[in-house]
Order: C-alpha cells, then sequence, then structure tokens
C-alpha cells in the first residue's frame, strides 16, 4: 500500500512540474497570439484591448494561478483562436485520439510478445536471426514515410481502408477500423520492432534461471514452462518498457494524424501551436501529460500485481 | 504395504559419455564410460569434488541436459528395464517429477518467484494425478505437513521470498515427493544451508525415502553425509568412476588412492589437527584429460603405467568396484602367492 501511495504523490508532482515547464515554454516562444488573431493590420489600443480582455498582460505568476485553479475546477479556459472552451475541444477530438492509441497498443502486445518468445525459444536460430534483422529495419523506419508508404501500397489498393477521415466506433465497428488500422499500424510498428526485442531478451534471460530447471524437473509441459512461467516472470521486466511504449504511441498520434486527416487530439494540438493559441497548448499537453502519468502509474501497481516481492515494500 | 523387493534394479546406467562443445572449439569429455546401478528403495551417495562430473550426470538421468552444448555420445540408461534415453521430449515428461524427481543445491533460486509455493506443489500433482483442485489442495497441505511446516493451510498461500532456504528446501522435497517417485535425484541439497539446518534436511530426506518407498541418488561432495545416509558410495573423479563399495567397506576398506585421501579429508573429534588435510593439485579440466589415470598428476602412488595406461575397472569382491592399477598389482601377488602355496 506505502508503494502505490508513494507512486501516487509522485504522480502528482510530475503533473504539476509538467505545467509549469509548459507555461514557462510558451513565454520564451517567439510569436503572438493577439497579433495572429488580429492580423498585421492591427493597432496598438486594438491590441492592448485584446490583451487584457484575455488577461494576458496580467503577471505571469497570476495567470498560472488563474490557470491552475481553472484546471482543478476542471475548467480548462477558452482557445483563443476557437473561441471555445478548450474542454470542449478535447472531448470532441479524444474518442478518436483514444481509439487510435488503443488499437496500436493492442497490435503492439498482440504481435511483439508471442513473436519475442518465439524468437527466444529458437536463439541464434535462422528464424531468429531473421525476425531480428526485420525488426532492425523496423526500428530504424520514420513513421511519416511507413504512413505515406502504407497509404500508397495498401490504402489506395484495396477498397475497405479509408486513407483519411474517421467513422467513430457507434456509427459502424468496421468502418471505423476502415479508418484506424493503417494509421495504427503506421505507430506499431516500429514498437512492436522495440517491444520483441525486449520481450527476447527478458525471455532468454529467464529460462536460463534455476526455476526453469525445477519445473521441468516437475514433468511439467513445455506450454506450462514457457506460458505461464517464464512469462509471468518476463513481464516484469518488459512492464517497464511497456510504460515507455505508451509515451511513444501517445506521441505517435500527433505526427499519424497528419499523415491520415484523422480529427484527433494531435492534429489539435498542431493547429493550436502554430496560432499560439495558449490555453489550448496548455490544455493539450495536459491532457497527453495526464494520459502518460496516469499509465506508469497503471504499470505501477501492475508491478504489484505481477511480482509479489514488490508488495511487500 | 509390501516390502520393497531391493534385488530389483531400478536404474541402469551404461557406459554413459557425455561431451560439451566449449566455446573455445574444444570439446570437453565431463562424464566418460560411467556405468553403475540403483536398486529399488536403495540410497546411493555418488561422491566427487566439483567438476568431478557428477551433477551432470544425474542432469542427464533426468534429460535435463543442455543440449547442446551438451551431448551424450555413447551409453543408455535404464530405467524399470526402458532407455529413458530413446524416450521422446513428451514422452520423458511424464516421467520427470512422477517416477523420478530431483532437488536440486540452490532452494534460494529453485523456486518460481511470482507463484505461491501451493500453486507450484499442486501444479505438480495435478499434472501426474487427475485429481481436482481441491483434492490437489489437500494432498498439497498434507505433503507440507509431512516434510515439517506448521500451519501449511496458510503456508501453502505464501511467495518463496517470505521462506527462509531451509524452508524453500522443504517445499522442494515435498514437490519433490509429491508422486511418490521410485527415485529421487538429490543434488547436494544441504551445501547451500546452515548447518543447523543441514541434519534436519537429511533427516528429513530420510524419513520421507522411507514413507514414500523411494531409492535415493544424492550426489554431495561431503564424506560424513555419506557415511550419515547412504547404502552404497561411488566416487567419482574427473568423469569417471573410480571406487564403488557398500558404505562400511568403502569406509573400512578404500583401494582407491583419491577415496583414501578423500576420507583423509573428513575431520575426526578424536584426533587434534590444525589444519585439516586437503588433497594437494585440482581436478583436471574436461578438455585437457591426462593419457593414462586421470588421478595420477595427483597420487603420491602414482606409477609409471598411471601416466601412460588407462586403468580398468577391477573387482575386488562382489560389490566393490575399483579403477585403480594398484589394485591390479595386488590381484597378481596375490595370485602369485595362491600358485606358490600350491
Amino acid at each position: 500500500m506505502m508503494y502505490l501511495i508513494r507512486r501516487f504523490i509522485l504522480l502528482i508532482i510530475t503533473i504539476l512540474l509538467v505545467s509549469i515547464i509548459t507555461f514557462g515554454v510558451f513565454q520564451i516562444l517567439p510569436g503572438d497570439p493577439i497579433r495572429t488573431m488580429l492580423g498585421t493590420e492591427a493597432d496598438a489600443t486594438q491590441i492592448e484591448n485584446l490583451r487584457s480582455e484575455l488577461g494576458l498582460d496580467r503577471p505571469l505568476y497570476e495567470q498560472y494561478a488563474d490557470w491552475m485553479k481553472g484546471l482543478l475546477t476542471g475548467d480548462l479556459g477558452n482557445s483563443i483562436r476557437f473561441s471555445m472552451p478548450v474542454k470542449d475541444l478535447l472531448f470532441d477530438r479524444l474518442p478518436v485520439t483514444m481509439s487510435l492509441a488503443g488499437l496500436t497498443l493492442c497490435m503492439v502486445l498482440i504481435v511483439s510478445i508471442p513473436l519475442g518468445m518465439f524468437a527466444a525459444r529458437r536463439q541464434n536460430k535462422l528464424s531468429d536471426v531473421s525476425l531480428s534483422t526485420v525488426t532492425q529495419i523496423g526500428m530504424a523506419v520514420p513513421s511519416f514515410w511507413l504512413g505515406m508508404m502504407l497509404i500508397l501500397y495498401v490504402g489506395m489498393k484495396f477498397d475497405f481502408f479509408k486513407i483519411s477521415g474517421y467513422i467513430p466506433w457507434t456509427q459502424s465497428v468496421t468502418g471505423a477500423l476502415s479508418t484506424l488500422v493503417l494509421p495504427a499500424l503506421t505507430i506499431a510498428i516500429p514498437q512492436i520492432a522495440v517491444n520483441f526485442r525486449y520481450v527476447r531478451t527478458a525471455v532468454l534471460e529467464q529460462i536460463q534461471l534455476d526455476y526453469v530447471r525445477t519445473i521441468r524437473s516437475k514433468g511439467m509441459s513445455e506450454q506450462n514452462v514457457m506460458y505461464k512461467h517464464v512469462l509471468k516472470n518476463s513481464m516484469i521486466p518488459i512492464l517497464t518498457v511497456f510504460g515507455l511504449i505508451m509515451a511513444e504511441v501517445v506521441a505517435g498520434t500527433i505526427i499519424v494524424e497528419q499523415v491520415f486527416s484523422l480529427p484527433g487530439v494531435g492534429q489539435l494540438l498542431i493547429t493550436a501551436i502554430s496560432n499560439r493559441d495558449f490555453p489550448l497548448v496548455q490544455g493539450i499537453v495536459m491532457y497527453i501529460t495526464v494520459a502518460v502519468v496516469a499509465i506508469n502509474f497503471i504499470v505501477d501497481i501492475l508491478y504489484s500485481v505481477l511480482d509479489p516481492r514488490i508488495r511487500l515494500r | 504395504m509390501e516390502p520393497i523387493n531391493t534385488q530389483q534394479v531400478l536404474l541402469e546406467v551404461s557406459n554413459l559419455k557425455i561431451q560439451f562443445q566449449l566455446k573455445n572449439g574444444k570439446q570437453a569429455k565431463v562424464v566418460d564410460d560411467v556405468s553403475f546401478s540403483i536398486h529399488k528403495g536403495e540410497t546411493v551417495a555418488l561422491v566427487g569434488e566439483s567438476g568431478s562430473g557428477k551433477s551432470i550426470t544425474s542432469l542427464a538421468i533426468m534429460r535435463l541436459l543442455p543440449i547442446p552444448p551438451g551431448e551424450i555420445t555413447a551409453g543408455t540408461i535404464h530405467f524399470n528395464g526402458n532407455n529413458l534415453l530413446d524416450y521422446k521430449n513428451k514422452e520423458m515428461s511424464h516421467i520427470r517429477g512422477n517416477d523420478i524427481s530431483m532437488v536440486f543445491q540452490e532452494p534460494m533460486t529453485s523456486l518460481d518467484p511470482v507463484f505461491t509455493i501451493g500453486n507450484q506443489l499442486m501444479e505438480s500433482i495435478r499434472r501426474h494425478r487427475k485429481v481436482s483442485k481441491k483434492e490437489a489442495r489437500e494432498k498439497a497441505i498434507h505433503l507440507l505437513q509431512e516434510v515439517g511446516i506448521a500451519n501449511a493451510d496458510k503456508m501453502i498461500a505464501e511467495y518463496p521470498h517470505q521462506l527462509s532456504g531451509g524452508m524453500r528446501q522443504r517445499v522442494m522435497i515435498a514437490i519433490a515427493m509429491a508422486n511418490n517417485p521410485q527415485l529421487l535425484i538429490a543434488d547436494e541439497p544441504t551445501t547451500a544451508l546452515d548447518v543447523t539446518v543441514q541434519a534436519q534436511i537429511l533427516n528429513l530426506m530420510m524419513k520421507m525415502k522411507k514413507e514414500h518407498r523411494s531409492a535415493i541418488l544424492f550426489i554431495t561432495h561431503d564424506m560424513s553425509v555419506v557415511a550419515e545416509t547412504a547404502d552404497r558410495v561411488m566416487v567419482m573423479y574427473a568423469g569417471q568412476i573410480v571406487e564403488e563399495a557398500p558404505v562400511r567397506e568403502l569406509f573400512l576398506n578404500p583401494q582407491h588412492p583419491y577415496t583414501t585421501a578423500l576420507l583423509k579429508t573428513m575431520p575426526s573429534l578424536d584426533t587434534d589437527v590444525e589444519r585439516l588435510p586437503s588433497i594437494p593439485g585440482i581436478v583436471p579440466p574436461a578438455y585437457a584429460l591426462p593419457d593414462g589415470c586421470r588421478f595420477a598428476p595427483r597420487c603420491q602412488f602414482a606409477m609409471e603405467q598411471c601416466q601412460t595406461l588407462q586403468p580398468e575397472v577391477l573387482t575386488v569382491n562382489e560389490a566393490h568396484k575399483v579403477r585403480c592399477h594398484l589394485f591390479s598389482g595386488k590381484e597378481e601377488r596375490a595370485y602369485a602367492e595362491e600358485g606358490s602355496l600350491t
């Protein structure tokens, strides 16, 4: 229990730090939201009026405290560019990004874990060596290029796939899949490659440990050895990587949503940054932070579920 | 309970040869032409220094030898008349943990850290017996009680890290005994334990052996353990069995200089010594074995022929065998004396 409380306090501190950093970075960044909004023709009084209207002329700490207060009550302020509550904009886009990230994650887990175990059991045989080579390439491929290749050679060839836009799950499940599979694959492929290597290493490390010999000496089947004992033990080191992969997946959605014109949070973020829409950027960054930190918190909980030795501490 | 027929051979290892392919390209003859047998219900000790091949021999019987780099190049291992080396992996898995089971040297790492000891005990029972989860649980609790674990019904939910080394070894013995194996292989089961715990574990093993009517192959380097437990002793050196005899005979009438030296390393309460004796030199590495007798470089009685000619296994009496040129000399002398008498 103490372990989880400590982890939770760490989570709060992380979110706080990120909020301060984004706030600070935006002050240093060149470009002015007011000028962007009013255009080059605007005169000085107009600019001053709008600035005080939006509260941007107040001292920084005041702006930050104000924003923090809003955050705690669930109010993220209004977008300068869209003149709409940031919260509404986010909730509008969130389902797209969540679906994309969720699908990506499923792909990564379903492919990389069995593949990694397979390669570990055939260490240094042809199948293992060729898998390691292929994943080396998979890791090096940039996702924007991969996305375009998938559009060109898969999306354009098969009618099933839509190469831009989004169809909600509630409307049609196959429709949603037709818009999400290719972008998800784009993010997943490099992550599968990375995770495959971690799984392979973790399994190789486990299968030479004493307890595996004991299980074999009990006459347990190879399936029991691999999928009950070795898998659960290997999941402990893999979980650490899993947290990192989730962060990569969330970050990956930003680029891939551009490539596939998906109306998700990532696309919104790009619009917000290019318009210097500070409240919106701050809101989106907070969302990403909370998502990543929450995932890591879940990972920590999973640790203690998987490994009884952690529960005691 | 019908008595165990101790005349019946349970395990018969014949001319077993095991090689290891080393990373530097050399071949290591880890086990070379080893033959021995174990009768039903018998306790046989396999004694030798580290690196003598005793653990490898036991892993070969279990068919748990890592292949590659290991390879069984010759010989047979008959168990109840069937050659274990002919079995497919799947067939062998029904023998392991059921007819032959094993207790390892290192209790701290021999159990899976992320499953409860109950789970690990029950899975072994359920692998070889068709019983319900509830029955397996009851059996598991009973076994834990049998190996002297108090509060067995609560301990069944404990994880290995919550137990001491001695307790973990008790759990290992419970797992090994779960299906009443005909043969238990114990590979230095007390070496990693505190001296006070060692005796408890030894007594427990002898008790379990009696109750479950198993034979034991006891692998150890500790002559005092041998004296306490074994019916018969085999002394192994550099991949070969150099002497084999009933325990009393071996202690009273050792024939091989290596056995004599091993016995001398045992501390005795009667004599007051400042330093415990040790055997000078080291076991030759398995990739660079001497041409002649493998013990010759360390043997104080080594003769000329010992350097060039490998000794054969000679019979001292029906139950006592030795692999040494010294004995063949004695034998000839005995014949000569007999001849002069007639």
